[in-house]
């Protein structure tokens, strides 16, 4: 018996696969997100027995061919999200199946969490593209138990800031404002909270962060450097989740959940600041001045069938700070909505509608008696859009347009008392149109070169009803040399702008590890925040481009080479950019900007060009992951003027006040036992430009010190290393209430960087003194908790 | 406001933060030439001031050697006459016109020219001398004390402008009134400090009224002599003295505009880029006197009492006291 074992078997063997041969059957699936029906590209498809896979297409679709009526096993695994498993599987005919997959983060799983998929830096035709991984902001290192989106994204290559507690992000040697930041598609004028030190938007409800630093999409315009896309979190399908931290500035609540199962889901984020205790610890002179801060997210997804589906986004972040010597008030507010139908008209194609509305207003308030005063300046933005994707395995079609509506009122100061003194000032309101249309196919031609090529047409209208002043030709504008003053009428166009705006990538695949990958982008920007302080200030305001300040327009080329080792563990990569800006506002030496009514005569138009080079290298798996991110970037200024004595330094380039040439990024998390994470941060960074005084000078009895070159010395450079421990109390993967505790040491070393370089006149005599913020470490305690 | 939100951040961070006086790598820069010169169409002598800038260390007085003395300065019209000015020996760097007949006059052109020691040669743009209508009135009125400062007088003038021109105006005023320098009180002279700069666009035309030029503080029961000059200039000179006063006024923190020079009106003629700091302003200028008879309730203890606690910060004034009444009040 036993010596007919082997060949009976191997008989029977051979007859299954000759059954299963004659009576195999397709079976065909899709995987796509639970949350809100988006196909998951890549997710792999493991069929038990036979141990084969498939990997799903940029539709999320597969194919298989099995043998019919055999039990099999399916494991269908996707990079962020929760395995699937289908472990009885007959086949009795062709069939099809839809996979939906949960993602980890809703169900906050920390552990292993990628947004990415592991080879996308080498992979995607994109480049400059920076995805933040949310998670894990809460095991780096904060300042003030606050974690922060800005101040992660500052760890990495190509991202700076003008200094600490300065507002915004300086990409790539841009401007703050030159940055696109999107939060649901709605963008925001304003990015900060108490003056700049911590980002307004909370991280809690957040649930993907994505930097463009180049290479911008052709569905995006409107700014030149870099696209921030946030999007929020749509809420739990399952149940209610509450979650939450407390921190020593701030607390923040996070509740999601279903309000009609697995159609209608909601996600609302709070947090609230209490600053006020560090102010009482104040000299009694400034304890009555007051801080405080907060934020809200709101969001309702609606998914109305398979096909369409709803969301509703809303947004508000308020600041208000009194300072009680001044007894001035100051108060931010930034608010957004948005509505956005997305629709699915077959497997290939869908498109999206959206509504936007997003509004930034700041406000001062003087409350000196018979001083009393209001200024307020405001931005709105209204915008409708559609977006069309038809996606196919081998081409990606996309095609869209939008229209903009913009208002600005840079400035309205009115006596807020009968008794008042001051005089009611203000500027005129500002009104502007933009639209544009774009296309954008990714075409796919072979494994190893992938093509992305985008054209984006924009045009804008200044538009009425507004007066415009003329200035008498061949001297320097000023107000004295106006001659003539124009009235135009209620929507009447007064200057008119725009272009086509070709955006282009290409990849070449060098093996499965490696690629090259080249990109060029042309931007333009229409808006520009008037601000002459090294730092964002609240008394910043916006203005629209008109007959006088064009928009600001740049090129920029970057190159890249991307190489994985270790399957992936370790990510490297050299990109080298540069970037070419032209009619970039610069200000007139001295310049007046608040509440003047004829700006056009303090502003000067000027060249700007950046370069540089970043290098990155990450580890993505195991215990120790991490980035070390080093930047060598550039980023100067020359100003464009006939008159010689208008010129800035005179007409020679000149750094931005942000230009940092050197930057060196460590960030590292080390596992260290179940749910234990040691965090690391190092930061080093060439002081920012300054403009000290080179010599003074006497003057009508006065001494005057004189400042003869912008921004020709530089404050000292900057050191940081930070240290925390995070402690997540879960035992198992999927236990589902647990806490998070965040320990923080912010600047270990105790430095004293230096935050700015100041002057004080007492008598006839200058003095200089250096500012320094964090002077010291700053420990800090964090809790969150998810029940 | 902006120096509020420097105050507010040093202090929100002065708990973690720290300040402390830094001595900047000095820098040793090319000295610029500094002109400080005033022709004007009432009275001889002229002055011109050059100086050079010198190096800036925190702390540190600008030494006052800096001045320029031996340069060749000259002012021409565009008549063809021309004057050259002398310098004061007891006044470094500072350079006078002797001639008498040299005297500025209302529609002609004037040019500074200088050539400092090292050969350097220095020409200011051709600057017209426009009349400055006169002042219409000078009057003072009585303002109570406050936390700052001692009952005294406010002092505004009224003039017309004329509506056919682009005028801009500058106001300096000095006085004299009594103090108590131990005793007996003397009469000790002040100035406005103030840059007091007016451009016409908003008021082109009509009457510059009680414009306010100048507090004359009561120590004392006596007499207050006043004398207001009104200066009429350029458009650039205008410009300049804005520069001018925006640079006094700032405090240097990120929150400040960007610093930047002061650029005057008086090039090197070899070299476009080599602006000279300082002004060469011609100006028409007319000035009105104004006595003020304190009313009686004012006694002398009265006084005395109520400027009691402000008498101490202007004790350095008494300097320049005299027993005498001045004179040219009568």
């Amino acid at each position: 018996m036993t010596k007919y074992r082997l060949p009976t078997l191997l008989f029977v063997l051979v007859l299954l696969t000759q059954i299963a041969f004659c009576q195999r059957f397709v079976l065909k699936g899709r995987v796509f997100d639970a949350a809100n029906q988006v196909p998951i590209q890549n997710a792999t498809v493991l069929v038990r027995v036979l141990d084969v896979t498939v990997k799903t297409d940029s539709l999320g679709e597969f194919r298989l061919t099995l043998g019919g009526k055999v039990l099999y096993g399916l494991v269908v695994t996707a990079e962020g999200y929760r395995t699937a498993y289908f472990p009885n599987v007959i086949l009795m005919g062709d069939g099809n199946m839809d996979i939906p997959l949960k993602t980890l983060a809703q169900d906050l799983d920390e552990v292993t969490v990628r947004e990415r998929k592991a080879d996308q830096n080498v992979r995607d035709v994109r480049m400059g593209t920076i995805q933040l991984n949310i998670q894990q902001l809460k095991r780096i290192p904060v300042v003030l138990g606050e974690p922060d989106i800005l101040k992660a994204l500052t760890l990495q290559p190509g991202v700076g800031t003008v200094g600490e507690g300065a507002g915004g992000l300086n990409v790539r040697g841009g401007r703050t404002d030159q940055n696109l930041v999107l939060l649901d598609g709605a963008p925001l004028f304003n990015t900060s909270h108490l003056l700049g030190f911590f980002a307004n938007v909370n991280p809690d409800v957040v649930q993907s962060v994505t930097l463009f630093k180049g290479g911008m999409p052709a569905m995006y315009g409107g700014r030149l450097s870099a696209l921030l896309n946030m999007t929020t979190k749509t809420g739990n399908t399952e149940k209610l989740r509450v979650s939450g931290g407390i921190g020593p500035i701030s607390s923040r609540l996070l509740l999601e959940g279903p309000i009609l199962k697995n159609k209608i889901t909601y996600a609302l984020g709070a947090r609230v600041a209490y600053p006020n205790w560090i102010i009482r610890r104040l000299p009694e002179r400034y304890r009555n001045s007051e801080a405080f801060f907060y934020d809200f997210n709101g969001r309702v997804q609606y998914r109305i069938n398979d096909r369409h589906s709803l969301a509703l986004a809303s947004y508000r972040s308020v600041d208000r700070f009194k300072f009680s010597v001044e007894d001035t008030a100051y108060n931010w507010v930034s608010q957004t909505a948005s509505v956005q139908w997305n629709s699915l008209l077959s497997k290939k194609l869908s498109f999206s509608v959206n509504a936007i509305y997003s509004n930034f207003k700041s406000d001062i308030n003087g409350q000196q008696r018979a001083n009393e005063f209001r200024v307020r300046s405001d931005i709105m933005h209204r915008e409708l859009r559609t977006d069309w994707l038809y996606n196919t395995q081998k081409i990606r079609f996309e095609a869209g347009a939008n229209y903009i509506l913009h208002q600005v009122q840079p400035g309205l100061q009115t006596p807020t008392s009968d008794s008042s003194n001051v005089i009611a000032r203000s500027t005129q309101t500002e009104m502007a149109r933009e639209w544009a249309t774009y296309l954008q196919t990714e075409w796919t031609i072979s494994d190893a070169l992938t093509l992305q090529a985008g054209l984006r047409y924009v045009r804008y209208q200044n538009v009425g009803a507004r007066t415009v002043s003329s200035y008498e030709p061949g001297v320097p504008r000023r107000p004295e040399t106006e001659t003539d003053a124009r009235q135009f009428a209620q929507g009447q166009v007064i200057a008119s702008y725009g272009g086509f705006e070709p955006r282009a990538s290409l990849r070449l695949g060098l093996g499965q590890q490696s690629s090259v990958k080249l990109s060029y982008n042309r931007t333009r920007q229409f808006l520009h925040l008037i601000s002459n302080t090294t730092a964002i200030s609240p008394i910043d305001f916006w203005k629209l481009s008109d007959s006088y300040i064009p928009p600001q327009v740049a090129d920029q080329i970057a190159l890249g080479l991307f190489r994985n080792f270790k399957e992936n563990t370790f990510e490297t990569s050299i990109e080298v950019f540069y970037k070419d800006i032209s009619n970039l506002v610069e200000y007139k030496d001295g310049a007046s900007l608040l509440l003047n009514p004829r700006i056009e005569t303090d502003l000067l138009p000027a060249k700007g060009k950046a370069y540089g080079f970043e290098l990155s290298l990450q580890k993505t798996q195991g215990k120790l992951t991490g980035q070390i991110a080093y930047t060598y970037s550039r980023s100067l200024v020359q100003v464009q003027t006939p008159f010689a004595s208008e010129l800035i330094n005179n007409g020679a380039w000149y750094p931005a006040t942000f230009d940092r040439p050197h930057n060196l990024a460590v960030s590292l998390q080390q596992l260290v036992g179940t749910g234990v994470f040691l965090g690391f941060n190092f930061v080093y960074t060439t002081g920012r430009p300054a403009t000290f005084p080179d010599g003074q000078y006497r003057l009508y009895n006065s001494i005057v010190p004189n400042y003869s070159l912008r921004n020709s010395d530089r404050i000292p450079d900057y050191i940081r290393a930070d240290l925390s421990l995070s402690i997540d109390t879960r035992k198992v993967r999927t236990q589902k209430k647990y806490n998070v505790w965040n320990i923080s040491l912010y600047n270990l070393l105790g430095r004293p960087n230096p935050y700015s370089i100041y002057f004080t006149r007492a008598n006839t005599v200058l003095r200089s003194y250096r500012l320094s913020v964090f002077a010291r470490i700053i420990p800090s305690l964090t809790y969150n908790f998810y029940f | 406001m902006k120096k509020s939100f420097s105050i507010f951040i040093l202090l929100f961070f002065a708990l973690i933060g720290c300040v402390e006086e830094i001595k900047l790598p000095l820098r040793d820069p090319q000295p610029q030439l500094v002109v400080e010169g005033l022709l004007t169409d009432d009275r001889v002598p002229y002055e011109v001031k050059l100086s050079y800038t010198g190096v800036f260390a925190s702390g540190r007085f600008l030494p006052s050697r800096l001045t320029v003395n031996g340069a060749l300065v000259r002012i021409s019209d565009d008549k063809g006459n021309a004057t050259t000015l002398d310098q004061d020996l007891l006044d470094p760097g500072t350079y006078r016109s002797t001639d008498p007949d040299f005297v500025g006059i209302a529609g002609r052109t004037y040019t500074l020219t200088v050539i400092t020691p090292d050969e350097k040669k220095y020409a200011s743009k051709p600057q017209r001398l426009d009349a400055v209508p006169p002042i219409s009135r000078v009057y003072a009125e009585f303002t109570e004390r406050t936390r700052a400062r001692p009952d005294g007088y406010e002092i505004y003038l009224d003039t017309q402008d004329p509506a056919e021109t682009a005028n801009y105006y500058r106001w300096t005023a000095y006085g004299f009134s009594n103090r108590p320098c131990g005793n007996p009180y003397l009469w000790v002279p002040f100035f406005s400090k103030n840059i007091n700069v007016l451009n016409d666009q908003n008021i082109n035309g009509k009457e510059v009224k009680r414009r306010n030029v100048l507090f004359s503080a009561m120590y004392g029961s006596g007499l207050h002599f006043i004398e207001v000059a009104q200066y009429g200039m350029s458009r650039e000179a205008f410009q300049f003295w804005q520069l001018y006063n925006e640079q006094l006024s700032r405090t240097g923190s990120i929150l400040d505009p960007l610093p930047a020079p002061i650029k005057g009106n008086v090039i090197n003629a070899d070299n476009p880029q080599d602006i000279a700091l300082g002004f060469f302003q011609v100006s028409g200028v007319s000035r009105r006197k104004l006595k003020i008879t304190p009313d009686g309730k004012f006694s002398q203890a009265y006084v005395t009492d109520r400027a009691q606690t402000f008498v101490k910060a202007t004790n350095d004034l008494c300097r320049n006291g005299q027993q005498t009444r001045p004179r040219g009040w009568d």
